[in-house]
């Protein structure tokens, strides 16, 4: 029926204040829902995903590699150092022995054995069969490793010292003088100026190793944020929440759970890398990149909050999922740049790189791990990438509010930011 | 109430909605009627607060609407799907959650009208792996939480199977009789008739007409068929009648004055015996295809 002139006058104008006028007696008490309208969002988006099977699936893979590859080194670590010399004769033995000793007071922990044998035809039968790495023989100027296929680089130096070290004590002794003074004015010495500071390829392999996560993170955390925010356009269940709740809060709500998902994932492949250093009894690597690390997730999460704002800018311009690849490309072909950048740079370029947004992500970390950096430079850089963080959500926000009612087809960023709300 | 006050929105050179206006009053069922295009989507999205408004204003119980006070407005849009991969009470929670709704309370207003839908057995079940009319009710549900004061439904018709329809419908008349607004969209004017308690009828972006079914249908023009076993050729040379179709036996006509109808029965009377002399009402239908053409 038509309605004629009755007004009712109500006192809810403020936002917060529950209008009076619901029919039914419940359901008007609290509803002061935009505090926490985020955090509902947020929550929602780590329970979905923490159930979601590809990341599960991604994070194990993930976890896989990064097992893998310190067990690669923990096994080249235990078998390569061992090295078995066939050899007939006790001068032989001798020499493999004082190799052995040699490498060992150099604090190298190659071991050098030595497998006596009848013959010099049984010790090339012995390499050839594989039974050990090689095998030593006596030549009238001197002395001749054989192998198989391989040369055992480690041994033959310090078999090569060994040989050397008692080839100058017989001539000195022919000589009718010592080995210290044929030695002497000879003797070279290495001295560390600083050998409590990171050695610059730990920091080096701190930020290839960060940067590749980064990268692999980035690329997840992306597909699956931008997937997300096309699924509720293209069902359009975002009108429902938007009639609900202002759109900034769904965005900061998925920007804020991803970001956590993110860092909790990163948190999880540290955790690993971590017991996988002290499982090598690398310990001294993991007291030179701890200081690093915390910077690193400090970095890392503003880095990924703001990549995460524009993944859902680029997911907010495609209509359809099939559309999605095509938005996200370049802000996933950017990240690559970002991290080859970080990786490769060095110097003056390292510095500037490392106060630049998202370049800082992998590139600051690396230069703290280095003991490159003054107190105020990670905070300066954390600074300016905090600011370009808001910057990007605000205009992410704008795309974000003006592209998620269009459902025809992918939107230029031009186009969106000219549509209007 | 609701209250739509000269809207206007436009996209770009487009005006999708020209001065709207219209009211829907606590306990009415208003049907939204018009041709695709015709504005009915934008209006809706305006009355949610989902688009924004370019001029003109809508009011909840004379005031502008809020924020606050749309969290009592109940919305189904018009492509649905809600989240195909999640369990069902799960997201019903998730958007009574957002809608201001406690967890626990949620939970307790999803699960009740669960129930009442015959879905309480289909809790964890995920959406995608319900019927259609079923997700159509998961849908209503997802609009019910909290219990609104008003429910803005965009085709909540479209896609169910005549007993999903009936019980749709019977929902909305409870809500209304419980003093809740319903404003919906449909294409299926026979049931808009049969449901509604006023209709707005919307022909590009404009309201063409509003009033009950019957206010609308006395708009349109009432005609009367005539059936005799005779010829009806004649009709024409009877003043005061006009002819719309003639033949076979069979004449509907339009009549100027009640005395027609006396003048064209006496005549068919004396030509033969009349079969059926009938007042033809027109259709809401009927009506709304004369009055947006």
């Amino acid at each position: 029926m038509i309605e004629t002139a009755t007004t009712t006058t109500t006192t809810a104008s403020a936002e917060d204040t529950p209008p009076v006028h619901t029919p039914l007696p419940s359901g008007k008490d609290s509803r002061r829902v935009r505090d926490q309208a985020w955090w509902i969002v947020a929550s929602r988006e780590m329970s979905v995903k923490i159930r979601d099977r590809g990341f599960l699936i991604s994070t194990l893979v993930l976890l896989a590699l990064i097992l893998g590859t310190l067990g690669a080194q923990v096994a080249i670590a235990a078998s390569g150092e061992k090295v078995t010399v066939a050899a007939a004769g006790a001068e032989s033995g001798k020499v493999i022995n004082a190799a052995d000793a040699l490498a060992d007071q150099a604090g190298e922990s190659v071991k050098i054995t030595w497998n006596p044998m009848a013959s010099d035809a049984a010790v090339k039968a012995a390499v050839l069969s594989d039974q050990v790495d090689a095998g030593l023989q006596a030549t009238p100027d001197g002395w001749m490793l054989i192998g198989k296929t391989d040369r055992k680089t480690t041994a033959a130096i310090w078999i090569g010292a060994a040989v050397q070290q008692s080839a100058l004590v017989r001539n000195a002794a022919a000589a009718g003088t010592t080995p210290a003074d044929l030695a002497r004015g000879g003797a070279l010495k290495y001295t560390l100026l600083s050998p409590d500071e990171t050695p610059e390829m730990v920091a080096k392999g701190t930020t290839t190793v960060f940067g590749f996560l980064f990268y692999l993170v980035a690329v997840l955390l992306g597909a699956s944020l931008a997937t997300s925010i096309v699924e509720e356009k293209q069902n359009r269940i975002v009108e429902i929440i938007a009639s609900s709740i202002r759109l900034r809060y769904l965005l900061l709500g998925k920007i804020i759970g991803n970001t956590l998902m993110a860092l909790a994932q990163m948190v999880v492949f540290a955790a690993v890398g971590v017991i996988g250093l002290l499982t090598m009894g690398k310990s001294d690597i993991l007291e030179q990149i701890t200081p690093g690390l915390g910077w690193f997730f400090l970095f890392y999460g503003v880095g990924i909050a703001v990549l995460a704002s524009i993944f859902a800018a680029a997911g907010s311009m495609s209509g359809r999922i099939e559309d999605i690849t095509s938005t996200t490309t370049p802000t996933t072909a950017v990240v690559a740049v970002v991290v080859i950048a970080g990786i490769s740079a060095s110097g003056t370029l390292l510095t500037v790189l490392s106060f630049l947004p998202l370049t800082s992500t992998i590139t600051m970390p690396g230069r703290i791990v280095a003991g490159d950096t003054s107190w105020w430079e990670p905070v300066a850089s954390l600074l300016i990438s905090l600011v370009a963080a808001v910057f990007v959500i605000l205009v992410s926000e704008r795309i974000y509010r003006r592209a998620l009612m269009q459902t025809g087809g992918k939107l230029s960023i031009r186009q969106a930011l000219k549509l209007t709300d | 109430m609701l209250e739509l006050d000269n809207v206007v929105r436009s996209f770009g050179d487009k005006v999708a909605v020209d001065h709207v206006g219209f009211r829907v009053a606590d306990g009415t069922i208003a049907g939204f009627v018009g041709a695709n295009g015709a504005g009915k989507t934008t209006s809706m999205r305006m009355i949610m607060g989902v688009l924004a408004i370019n001029r003109g204003e809508v009011r909840w119980n004379g005031e502008p609407a809020t924020a606050g006070d749309r969290r009592f407005f109940g919305y189904m849009p018009e492509e649905r799907g809600l989240y195909p991969k999640q369990p069902v009470l799960g997201q019903l929670i998730y958007l009574g959650r957002l809608r201001g709704l406690g967890h626990e309370k949620a939970k307790r207003s999803a699960i009740g009208l669960l129930d009442r839908f015959s879905l309480a057995d289909q809790c964890e079940a995920k959406l995608e792996s319900l019927s259609l009319g079923n997700q159509q009710r998961v849908q209503i549900t997802a609009a019910l939480l909290g219990e609104p004061a008003l429910l803005v439904l965009d085709e909540p018709f479209s896609g169910l199977d005549p007993f999903a329809v009936d019980s749709m419908a019977e929902v909305l008349r409870e809500l209304a009789d419980a003093g809740v607004g319903v404003l919906f969209s449909s294409h299926q004017l026979e049931l808009v008739e049969r449901l509604c308690d006023q209709l707005v009828v919307l022909a590009g972006g404009r309201v063409v007409a509003d009033g009950t079914p019957d206010e609308l249908r006395r708009r349109g023009q009432t005609r009367h068929r005539l059936v005799t076993d005779a010829e009806t050729g004649w009709v024409h040379d009877v003043i005061g009648v006009t002819v719309v179709q003639e033949g076979n036996g069979t004449a509907v006509l339009v009549l100027a004055t009640p005395g027609a109808g006396d003048r064209l029965l006496t005549e068919a009377l004396s030509r033969g015996s009349v079969r059926e002399f009938a007042e033809l009402v027109p259709s809401v239908a009927d009506v709304f295809r004369e009055i947006t053409a």
